[in-house]
């Protein structure tokens, strides 16, 4: 017999089943899934690196002082048009999604937070990690790249900024939830000011971040930010974490929500560019911090220093 | 162009970082490698074996170097031949561990109905070593180029062409003995 001819006899075997095919391709899909996450997973360590290494060779000198200022102050000076009734409709969408936040809330002792900001109304390019411990009563842990070259920084019990004041985790925890109580309660608490609603939009935004607020609080105040006038759907946004959000602004700031799930995921200050950019990757409760670092010489407490 | 337009090869060059494209390639040649591990170990363990391969391959792909001819195909029976062979170890008793083969013959029996063809085949292959038997199934069975069927073997493609062309006069020799009336 002629080799060829045998080798040809032999070789036809059955195709593959649509349903094999299928199935196996299933399990391709997962595993290149899997494998896809660790790639996107070694890209943020890597850039985590590279970023570090920036920071500290670019902050080698820089001095904080133990009274730190968390989160930068600015004269919101735009005003924009009338609010829109989408606007409206995604915040009453979030706030819907944010009052079923349920998991994950409860009387931890600390509220952990992790974010990455950005400075170039001032501070350049570079992007800065920031992950803060807030205590209720005791000493809270702040280890921010951009303040004292990312040194572990103790701080006070939690104050959370609004309006004038600042209020502590009881006081948050005691915050009315019926949006117009709120409201008002929030209004009065804005000292003079050129533009109340500008006040009332950046008071919600810090307490919707690096905040212990209860998901019936998070409803009232996006309930709060609907009920501005001047708030404007920017629209669909990717936030700089990579995450899909809706954007809403009112003069120059601007804020990325989740409509979904009603977690707040950006903020952004737009002054014909981006002058300032804080993008919030998580946040939770902690049963436990960091160590705190010894009290700095002649300092009493982490508030009073 | 979309990936879809994308030649093996390039796909090859992407799947480090972007694991997805392998979707593609399995799109392109499951068929063809799960005709290669039937042919081999029969269509019941060929189905399971079809998804082992490729997700060998997602771990693979970051040493790929796709051979020339830019087909991803001697990668992918690279790995099948692996696959099977693993699988074959698997199924003997511990004292032929030393013999594990790259074709399952009961499979290849039970697949082939004529017995005269089960008996050729053997004597054929038995004429050759193991390197030479899949060098030699890869281009008959396969479809692979001899350089292609070398790449596969870790073989150079004037070694591979070299090999194939005494391994078939070696084969056809064993066969002509065997029936020498039906030459």
């Amino acid at each position: 017999m002629d080799l060829d001819t045998l080798l040809r006899e032999t070789r036809d075997v059955p195709d593959a089943s649509p349903a094999v095919l299928s199935t196996a391709r299933a399990g391709l899909d997962a595993s290149t899934g899997a494998a896809s996450l660790r790639v996107a997973a070694t890209r943020r360590a890597l850039d985590r690196r590279r970023k570090r290494r920036v920071v500290l060779g670019a902050l080698v000198g820089v001095a904080a002082s133990a009274a730190l200022v968390l989160a930068p102050t600015f004269d919101l000076l735009g005003r924009g048009p009338g609010g829109t009734a989408s606007a409206t409709e995604t915040l009453l969408r979030a706030a819907e999604a944010a009052g079923d936040q349920q998991e994950a809330w409860t009387d931890a002792p600390y509220w952990h937070s992790v974010s990455e900001y950005q400075d170039p109304g001032g501070r350049g390019d570079t992007v800065y990690e920031r992950e803060i411990w807030l205590s209720r009563d005791g000493v809270g842990i702040l280890v921010d790249q951009g303040v004292k070259d990312g040194e572990t920084v103790g701080l006070g019990p939690a104050r959370f900024p609004a309006g004038e004041g600042a209020l502590t985790w009881d006081e948050l925890d005691a915050l009315p939830t019926d949006p117009v109580v709120l409201d008002e309660q929030l209004r009065a608490g804005i000292g003079e000011t050129h533009d109340e609603d500008d006040a009332l939009f950046v008071m919600v935004g810090d307490l919707l971040r690096e905040s212990p607020a209860s998901p019936e609080l998070r409803r009232a105040l996006w309930e709060v930010t609907a009920r501005i006038p001047g708030i404007t759907l920017v629209g669909d946004v990717t936030d700089a974490a990579g995450r899909p959000g809706v954007a809403v602004a009112r003069g120059i700031q601007q804020y990325v929500l989740d409509p979904e799930d009603g977690r707040f995921l950006e903020e952004t200050l737009d002054q014909g560019e981006t002058v300032y950019r804080s993008t919030l990757i998580e946040q939770g409760p902690a049963e436990t911090a960091p160590a705190a670092p010894p009290l700095p010489d002649g300092c009493t407490s982490y508030s009073y220093c | 162009m979309t990936d879809n337009d994308l030649p093996d090869d390039e796909l090859l060059a992407l799947a480090a970082t972007r694991p997805d494209v392998l979707g593609i390639i399995y799109e392109r040649h499951a068929p063809a490698v799960y005709r290669f591990l039937a042919r081999r170990v029969g269509p019941a363990p060929a189905e399971d074996l079809l998804g082992e391969v490729f997700e060998a391959a997602v771990a693979a792909r970051v040493r790929v170097h796709p051979h020339p001819s830019g087909s991803a195909l001697p990668w992918l029976y690279g790995i099948a031949t692996n696959v099977v062979r693993s699988h074959l170890r698997r199924r003997r008793t511990a004292t032929a561990l030393a013999d594990v083969d790259i074709v399952d013959w009961d499979a290849v029996d039970a697949r082939l109905d004529a017995g005269s063809r089960r008996t050729d085949l053997r004597v054929v292959l038995d004429a050759l070593g193991e390197t030479d038997r899949e060098l030699l199934l890869l281009v008959a069975w396969d479809g692979l180029s001899p350089a292609e069927a070398g790449q596969v073997l870790g073989l150079s493609g004037v070694a591979a062409r070299s090999r194939l062309h005494r391994a078939r006069a070696r084969a056809q020799a064993a066969l002509d003995q065997t029936s020498p009336a039906a030459r």
